[in-house]
């Protein structure tokens, strides 16, 4: 249902550590982004549906479902594949971020980010659409 | 290569020849001046037994009876082969009868034989038997003997001359010749074939051994010599058997080695990969919660969660600083162990040094003001590098964090110069505690530091320096370092300039020259 009535993008962040996600909400809120926040893929994925965020940031390493997975599955369906997805994640090896570029992620950002860092990055994202 | 057996049998075959003619040569020459003698003897007793009936049947029938006088040299002659020629010839030198007369032909001409023996007539006249070597009319040589005749009441008239022949030897000599040849032929023959079977009975164990030999060397231990005999070349099959089994058993041994090494080193490897897999799940596990302080701090210091007293203030930039320590070593670790697995990669593109150079400055500068330092950056203009600009920000980093931690007073200079061909040199200059030449070429080890307490002194893990040669080896750039103890160091590395034509080149260009009109 984005935008709302204020017409404010909508950024849904997934990541399994609750203090990361209050972290980021925070930080975005502050910057006037729209944050909504999902603590698994699994939950992230059905709130995506009703939700329909401008991006989503979505982090590599979780119990249930992996970030990759969820990426791949993004992009495979037709609802979901042009929401832009930005990897948030602690795994900073090249070989990761080539992979997640091949899954078509609009961004990698790496663990741990500066708050002004992390606005910027998605300020940009969200100019771009 | 000829064979041992050829060698020998051809060796032995030519002693034999030379032995046996020598023997043959010996044996002819002795037994010629034998026969010589024997043949000398036979005619003077020849003439000392014939000179009377010769002369007195001369006497009595020369003149009346020829042919009876003639039947009675034949007679003499057949007594004596050797005896060819008899004259007898009186003391007033007449040839009274030559015996070549029987054969038809012509008596000799005293005057001939006198010229071809010049002592002749006084031998002639002589009372005793004289004897003499002649030169014979067909080459060979012969023997004159001179036999006086005296009569009943002593009177001498005449004497006779008897030749003898020494063709004779010259049939002894080829007959011998002859039989040594044969003999020769012979033991040749038989001596080469003994030869041959002896060096065969020599070689043929060897040529074995040459065989087991070659096969060792192309790595089959398997071989046994069989020599039965019990001579050296039977010790010598037996000490190369002894020697065979010992190379088998220490190759068995090495190969038994190896296998425990590899599995160890296999191990090892294994370890290692689980050690890094160790590091890299431990770094990603530690960035998580460093996000978590890093980003309340900041957010804390920004004022956003309220104002902040001084002190408040100073503790939350000590917590930044800190979890900035933390990260970064954090992140040096993980690039190490993707240094050793192999996986480092640098991606070149051409970016602007000076821009980069600042940045990295910056996130120094309070650690530098708090240790009373000066960090300076010494550079024309902006220069255009192709390298990996994360990559050389890191370089940098570490440079400057290794210059800070072993500098007390005076400070740390980044100087740039563009140097021909076109390449960018980059020094990174402090007035620190300096190296000792020793230990120069030990500092880009990894865990290295000065010595064991500097860990505890000046902090840090090693890695640093480390990786620092790893991201310049990437680049194929050479870093280099002037030490002198307590005047400071000085690090040196090149990069090379982004060709114009390159991407972000042109860009780059234009703001060159601007700065440069600005400047």
């Amino acid at each position: 249902m984005a935008p709302d009535q204020s017409g404010r993008p909508l950024v849904m962040v997934i990541d399994d550590e609750e203090d990361i996600l209050d972290l980021i909400q925070m930080v975005l809120e502050e910057a006037g982004i729209r944050t909504i926040t999902a603590l698994t893929g699994h939950e992230g994925l059905q709130r995506l549906y009703r939700e329909k965020p401008d991006l989503i940031l979505l982090d590599i390493m979780m119990p249930d479902l992996d970030g990759m997975e969820l990426l791949k599955i993004l992009k495979i369906e037709d609802s979901t594949a042009s929401i832009p997805v930005a990897m948030l994640t602690a795994k900073v090896e090249p070989k990761d971020k080539m992979a997640a570029m091949q899954e078509e992620a609009i961004d990698y950002i790496c663990k741990p980010f500066t708050p002004d860092e992390l606005v910027e990055r998605v300020r940009a994202i969200l100019d771009r659409k | 290569m000829r064979s041992l057996k050829i060698k020998f049998a051809a060796a032995a075959s030519l002693l034999v020849v030379a032995i046996l003619l020598v023997n043959a040569v010996f044996t002819v020459t002795v037994r010629r001046s034998q026969l010589k003698r024997e043949i000398a003897e036979g005619v003077v007793s020849f003439a000392q037994l014939t000179v009377a009936p010769l002369c007195q049947g001369y006497f009595l029938y020369y003149a009346s009876g020829y042919y009876k006088f003639r039947e009675i040299v034949s007679t003499l002659l057949s007594m004596n082969r050797n005896v060819v020629e008899i004259q007898i010839i009186d003391v007033n030198g007449n040839v009274r009868f030559d015996s070549r007369e029987m054969r038809g032909e012509r008596p000799q001409a005293a005057a001939e034989l006198f010229r071809a023996e010049p002592d002749l007539l006084d031998r002639v006249k002589r009372l005793e038997l004289s004897r003499a070597e002649l030169r014979s009319g067909s080459g060979g040589r012969a023997l004159s003997v001179v036999m006086p005749f005296i009569e009943e009441w002593g009177r001498h008239r005449v004497s006779v001359r008897y030749v003898a022949s020494f063709a004779a030897l010259a049939a002894l000599f080829r007959t011998t010749m002859l039989q040594v040849l044969l003999a020769t032929l012979l033991f040749v023959l038989t001596g080469s074939a003994l030869a041959y079977v002896l060096a065969r009975k020599i070689s043929d164990p060897i040529s074995r051994l040459t065989v087991a030999a070659r096969e060792i060397g192309q790595g089959q231990l398997d071989q046994v010599v069989t020599v039965s005999a019990n001579d050296e070349i039977g010790e010598l099959a037996s000490n190369f058997n002894q020697m065979t089994r010992q190379l088998k058993d220490n190759m068995e041994a090495l190969a038994d080695s190896y296998d425990r090494l590899s599995q160890a080193n296999m191990e090892l490897l294994e370890l290692d990969k689980l050690k890094s897999e160790f590091i890299a799940n431990v770094s990603h596990e530690l960035r998580t919660p460093l996000t978590a302080i890093s980003g309340y701090a900041d957010y804390l210091f920004l004022e956003k969660l309220g104002p902040l007293t001084d002190s408040q203030r100073k503790g939350i930039e000590v917590m930044r600083r800190n979890v900035r320590r933390l990260t970064k070593q954090i992140k040096d670790l993980l690039d190490f162990t993707t240094i050793e697995a192999g996986h480092f990669t640098a991606d070149p593109r051409p970016f602007e040094l000076r821009a980069l150079l600042e940045e990295v400055i910056v996130n120094h500068q309070a650690e530098v003001e708090k240790k009373r330092l000066r960090l300076a950056l010494e550079m024309d203009g902006p220069l255009t590098v192709l390298a990996d600009r994360e990559r050389i920000a890191q370089v940098i980093d570490n440079l400057i964090i290794n210059a800070v931690k072993f500098t007390n007073q005076g400070g740390i200079t980044i100087a740039v110069r563009r140097e021909e061909p076109e390449r960018a040199r980059i020094e990174v200059r402090d007035t620190g505690i300096g190296i000792p030449r020793e230990l120069i070429p030990r500092i880009f080890e990894r865990f290295q530091q000065l010595d064991g307490s500097s860990t505890r002194r000046f902090g840090g893990v090693g890695l640093g320096l480390a990786i620092v040669k790893s991201i310049l080896d990437l680049h194929h750039s050479e870093i280099r370092v002037d030490s002198e103890p307590n005047r400071g160091t000085v690090f040196t590395f090149a990069l090379p300039l982004a060709a114009p034509g390159a991407a972000g080149g042109p860009a780059a260009e234009p703001t060159h020259r601007e700065e440069r009109h600005g400047t």
